[in-house]
């Protein structure tokens, strides 16, 4: 993947953690919002924030240390292992999500 | 007519010969300076009168060449472009430019920097190639077309930029500002169709997204320009030509000129 797509990313997912934590805040503080946690809505909501939160967390660091570390097998290794600890949290969050709403 | 201020001050300046000195140490020289005189004018009366030995690069002496770039009472500045009493303090550090390997003394090394630059291919690249090779005439350009880059074009490669650049001190792979400004130069330049050929070097890991636009870089810009925005252009750039496609500009005219005759080859 192209670094400015990896970049385009970052701040798209930026924004969506914005507006998905904004959705989650006001959905679990404000009495009168309290009927979009039975919607449909929330639970998708609660899983573009969870890719929205790794895929941001991941890149951020990713940039940090391949600024700490130059190099293009530092690159490749800090990247290789930041993807597999993104997925595995992913497909554990997305889990529990299920359980939570799907009634898994 | 007004008395000429003349006053006593001390230069602390930054001593190391890496072929002889275990480390390097500081020496300090005291001049009488008057307030025309430059920082480089007192390191070359050090170098007259007291000290040979020092290490000085310098050419122009007037702003215009980037030779003598160094840190002045611990900011990036031109050396000649500097008078010593407008920093009104008493004594005057010198040292050599932060980022880059010690030659000697003041004198640092730029290859890294000069590598960089032949990278990201630093001259107009066209596609009308015969014209290239044989040409009829000159490439037009209106005012507005020259003003997108005018601007980044005044750059004299001193280094401070480069010098002042938070990334550029932890990862020496970074292109750095200088080179991503010279990026934006050719590549805003509306007879320059090259940019797809610079991609693979400034859109890498290591490119221009790595700039976090501190704009450390434009505050030591002897000349004005502004590498921190020309880098946040060049990402704009990047952008548009991955998402929209936008790369090729507008066709640009030849102006024929008869009298315009031979070959390049």
């Amino acid at each position: 993947m192209k670094e400015s797509t990896k970049m385009l990313l970052h701040y798209v997912t930026g924004f969506l953690i914005l507006v998905t934590g904004a959705i989650h805040l006001i959905a679990n503080n404000l009495e009168r919002f309290l009927w979009i946690k039975s919607t449909l809505w929330y639970p998708i909501s609660l899983g573009i924030f969870l890719g929205a939160v790794l895929y941001h967390a991941m890149n951020g660091l990713r940039v940090v240390l391949v600024e700490l570390f130059p190099g293009s097998s530092s690159g490749k290794v800090i990247s290789t292992i930041l993807v597999i600890v993104g997925v595995i949290f992913f497909v554990s969050g997305f889990y529990f999500l299920l359980v939570l709403f799907g009634g898994w | 007519m007004e008395k000429s201020e003349i006053r006593k001050i001390g230069f602390k300046v930054f001593r190391f010969n890496p072929a002889v000195d275990a480390s390097p140490k500081w020496k300090i020289y005291e001049l009488e300076v008057d307030r025309s005189l430059t920082v480089l004018d007192a390191l070359l009366r050090i170098k007259e009168e007291k000290d040979p030995s020092l290490a000085v690069r310098y050419s122009c002496r007037q702003a215009v060449c980037g030779s003598c770039g160094m840190m002045i009472n611990g900011k990036q500045r031109l050396a000649c472009f500097t008078r010593v009493l407008e920093l009104n303090s008493k004594v005057v550090v010198v040292e050599p430019l932060n980022n880059y390997p010690i030659i000697r003394d003041l004198v640092t090394d730029f290859s890294d920097l000069f590598m960089k630059e032949k990278m990201i291919k630093p001259y107009i690249i066209r596609d009308d190639h015969e014209e290239m090779r044989s040409p009829t005439g000159m490439y037009l350009q209106n005012p507005e077309e020259l003003l997108e880059y005018l601007q980044f074009a005044d750059c004299i490669e001193c280094g401070l930029c480069s010098s002042a650049c938070p990334t550029y001190s932890t990862d020496n792979l970074f292109l750095t500002p200088m080179i991503l400004n010279k990026a934006y130069r050719i590549s805003a330049d509306s007879r320059d169709t090259g940019l797809q050929y610079r991609l693979s070097v400034i859109d890498s890991e290591h490119g221009c997204w790595r700039c976090h636009f501190a704009a450390a870089c434009s505050s030591v810009c002897p000349k004005g320009i502004d590498p921190a925005k020309s880098i946040q252009l060049l990402k704009k750039m990047i952008t548009s030509a991955g998402i929209f496609k936008r790369m090729r500009k507008k066709e640009v005219q030849v102006a024929l000129r008869p009298h315009v005759t031979g070959s390049t080859i």
